[in-house]
């Protein structure tokens, strides 16, 4: 299988100009005399050793990353491995210590105070974990509190605001107070006041993780529906990988402030870079993620399978099952243009699959 | 677009405040200890014997002196000086002028021209119950009534005319360095050892000079109040603006919000309560100040409390305290009954400042009537007013009370407070028999502890 792992994580391959976010070499260090030390070999130390010895904290080390128009991209990571520093960085809520962040195309780094308030104001939007919303505010002006800030009149930001009202699902709640509403439909306020801006890209810090588990599975498909129709661009933290494969079309995995690996879903699982990532992913069911491209082999002949119908290699090994057990013999699987890429039979599904039943079911009942 | 991207390159400072960088401490204590040691030695070493022995009573030091030559000069300065007469006497007619048209006004007692008793009692009423309700009007009544009633009405009303007037100017000062502390903390770090001055400088050591600036009168009771009650507003204002949720603001900033934005519209809302508490320990402290204002001749109750002392009259002393007392509990109550009532919707903003942690409040303001702040009472419970009712109940009691206003000026009763002593009941708490009580149980108690 390893043969197939696509390393992303060191060469970002799309052009800087055409994607929606573009971060290059982006560090930040916490400590007096943090810009002294870049350049210098302090840098290439570990975390622990810089602290030890200087008293700086490495928050984000050299991250480089692109985001496509319309993707959603996850970065995860265990708590303390710099993920709000990272994202708080690409809107400069935090000073990067180095690095460019390119966003549409315009450098932010290199703005100045006035420029980058017009970028929050218009550009980017977040969504906080503990919603950040203003408790002497009803939730119609809360949300209308971006539209305000960036000067538009009584009306119009009422408007707009009972539109995102609308849209995620709070009618009827306009004129109370935040503290009067649940968590799950706080963060709908702080969803809404981030969408108010129609913003290009937005970004969410572990919005869900204050919510109990209903809430955050409802959220979640909330945000997928709200990707859906308005399409934008999104980079979401999260240190709970169910939600990182249930939204992400890629994924960032971060450790100590350094990426570990970025890439598609079925990427991270199939071709997990390092240990770290492997147990990252250990728990998950394989099945519901991993495309019949990490499962098929080579086929032995130029016609074998060639009597049943053929799979594209995007179908997850899941959905696939049914047909493959179905068919008599292997299945043959083809890539977008149709080309024949490989087979898979009934050993090559069962060994995910049950492997994997193998997994969950008590170490007990094993060997 | 730029192609060609450098990647180490350092941005473009801006100046807007980063979250606070928190790391562990340097653990070098033992160095600072030695070093703080190795300069107690040295000023051992060589100011040893020099100006550090005790001194005999009518000794003087270089220092002593120094400040005598200065206040001498001062005094002779003072006459043309473009500082001390041009300036400060302004400051001091201005501030002397002001609080006499106040006296005459509401409470010397004049009849003809000026409001009397009745008017004003009518007045405040009315105001307090436009902005804090029933049950803090019937404080404020109860209140002045019982300085009318203790022949305390014109001491009483100047001491109300001197703190409101002193919280004001506080108010117009202490808000704005607050807010400055909290932006910047160089500020922050400059203006906090004045203030520790300013807090813990007994009053005693300032009233000459600051009598000597601006001359006895009302002018330096206000600046001897100022001295003491401006800083908790301006430490308390500052902490409840550092306070407001990192989450709310870094929100905020994500928003593209400017400073002065952030300020308006997030800061100062969400640091109101704690605010209106500092504004409570500002008035606090300012009612604090009124006996040593009586030195320097301020006008207020003070007057008769020290009158009293020098006489031993432990009475006569208590009475006016007493209204002294009366006093604090109902500014603290209607200001906070004031405050609740125009935050939106109560209790929502509660959580925000945590005015608890404030223990300067003496512990018997904190025992005595609650429930004449509205949301502590029954008052939270009961059925409100909408905000349109509210006002044409507060329009036509409006007419009342100007009637009250124009025939205090007309009649000598409402004008001049009766005198109540021959009353039953009452007469009791008029301020000769009242302080005769007092004197009889401290009397009392004195023979039985001396036997
Ligand atoms: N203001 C600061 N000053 C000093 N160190 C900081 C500061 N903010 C963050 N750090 C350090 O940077 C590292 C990354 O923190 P960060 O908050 O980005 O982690 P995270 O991945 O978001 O964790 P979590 O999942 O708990 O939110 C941590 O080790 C933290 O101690
Ligand atoms: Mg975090």
């Amino acid at each position: 299988m390893t043969d197939l792992a696509v390393d992303r994580a060191t060469t970002p391959e799309t052009d800087p100009s055409s994607s929606a976010l573009c971060v290059r070499g982006l560090w930040k260090v916490f400590g007096p005399n943090a810009e002294k030390l870049v350049g210098t070999p302090d840098l290439e130390l570990s975390r622990q050793e810089l602290q030890a010895k200087s008293g700086h904290v490495i928050g984000v080390r050299d991250v480089s990353f692109d985001v496509a128009p319309g993707e959603v991209f996850v970065v995860m990571g265990l708590s303390g491995s710099g993920k709000s520093t990272l994202v708080r960085l690409i809107t400069r809520l935090i000073e990067p210590t180095a690095g460019t962040v390119l966003l549409g195309g315009d450098d932010l780094t290199a703005m100045g105070e006035e420029q980058l308030r017009e970028i929050r104001r218009r550009k980017v939007s977040m969504v906080f974990q503990h919603f950040g919303l203003l408790p002497h505010r009803k939730v119609i002006d809360n949300i209308a509190f971006g539209l305000e800030v960036r000067g538009e009149d009584k009306g119009a930001r009422r408007g707009r605001a009972q539109e995102m009202v609308d849209l995620v699902g709070l009618s009827g709640y306009e004129q109370n107070y935040p503290d009067q509403l649940s968590g799950g439909m706080q963060q709908r306020v702080g969803l809404a006041r981030a969408l108010a801006g129609d913003p290009a890209v937005m970004m969410f810090d572990e919005p869900f993780s204050a919510l109990d588990p209903l809430i955050r599975r409802d959220m979640q498909k909330e945000v997928i529906r709200l990707h859906h129709e308005v399409g934008k661009t999104m980079v979401f933290i999260t240190h709970d990988l169910d939600e990182a494969l249930k939204l992400g079309d890629r994924i960032l995995i971060m450790r100590d402030g350094a990426i570990v690996q970025v890439g598609a879903p079925d990427e991270i699982i199939g071709a997990p870079a390092d240990e770290y990532v492997r147990d990252f992913t250990a728990e998950v069911p394989k099945s519901h993620v991993l495309t019949l491209r990490w499962v098929m082999r080579q086929p032995a002949s130029a016609d074998e399978g060639a009597g049943a119908p053929a799979l594209p290699d995007t179908t997850v090994v899941r959905e696939a099952a049914r047909a493959v057990l179905a068919a008599d013999g292997p299945v043959r699987v083809v890539d977008s243009s149709g080309t024949v890429v490989g087979v898979v039979d009934d050993e090559d599904i069962l060994r995910v699959v049950v492997v994997e039943h193998h997994d969950d079911s008590s170490p007990a009942a094993g060997s | 677009m730029t192609t060609t991207l450098e990647p180490a390159r350092t941005p473009a400072p801006i100046e807007e405040e980063q979250p606070r960088t928190v790391l562990p401490p340097s653990r070098r204590t033992g160095r600072k200890l030695l070093v703080v040691l190795a300069l107690w030695l040295l000023a051992w070493a060589t100011l040893r014997g020099r100006q550090t022995l005790v001194l005999a009573n009518a000794d003087t030091t270089g220092l002593h002196e120094w400040f005598n030559d200065l206040r001498d000069k001062v005094q002779v300065l003072g006459q043309d000086n473009w500082f001390f007469h041009g300036v400060l006497g302004t400051v001091a007619t201005a501030l002397d002028d002001f609080v006499g048209f106040l006296q005459d006004h509401l409470s010397a007692v004049t009849p003809g021209d000026y409001v009397g008793w009745f008017g004003v009692l009518a007045l405040a009423a009315w105001v307090t119950y436009g902005l804090a309700g029933l049950r803090s009007t019937l404080l404020v009544s109860a209140v002045l009534l019982y300085l009318g009633v203790g022949g305390l009405w014109t001491d009483g009303l100047d001491t109300l005319i001197v703190t409101l007037v002193a919280v004001v100017i506080c108010i117009v000062i202490g808000l704005p360095l607050g807010i400055a502390m909290s932006r910047s903390r160089r500020t922050s770090s400059l203006l906090t050892p004045v203030l520790d001055v300013m807090q813990t400088m007994p009053s005693f050591a300032y009233l000459t000079p600051i009598s000597l600036f601006f001359g006895i009168g009302p002018a330096c009771a206000i600046v001897l109040t100022l001295v003491y009650a401006l800083p908790p507003l301006v430490r308390i204002t500052e902490h409840g603006l550092n306070s407001v949720g990192e989450n709310t603001v870094e929100a905020g900033r994500s928003l593209g919000v400017t400073k002065g934005q952030l300020l308006r519209q997030v800061q100062l809302p969400m640091a109101k309560r704690t605010i209106v508490v500092g504004i409570n320990q500002c008035t606090m402290a300012a009612l604090s100040m009124a006996t040593i204002a009586a030195l320097v001749n301020g006008p207020g109750l003070g007057k008769p409390v020290v009158a009293a002392l020098q006489t031993l009259n432990v009475g006569a002393a208590s009475v006016a305290g007493l209204g002294i007392v009366f006093i604090a509990i109902m500014l603290d109550r209607t200001t906070t009954a004031a405050s609740e009532r125009s935050a939106p919707g109560g209790q929502r903003v509660a959580a925000v400042g945590s005015p608890g942690i404030f223990g300067g409040r003496t512990l018997v303001l904190e025992k005595l009537p609650r429930w004449a702040t509205e949301e502590g009472g029954r008052g939270a419970t009961a059925k409100r007013l909408t905000p349109g009712g509210r006002r044409l109940v507060l329009g036509a009691l409006l007419v009342p009370a100007l009637l009250a206003a124009f025939y205090s000026t007309r009649y000598l009763q409402l004008s001049e407070f009766p005198d109540l002593s021959g009353v039953p009941v009452i007469g009791e708490l008029t301020a000769g028999p009242l302080g005769g009580h007092i004197n009889d149980i401290t009397d009392a108690v004195v023979n039985a502890i001396s036997g």
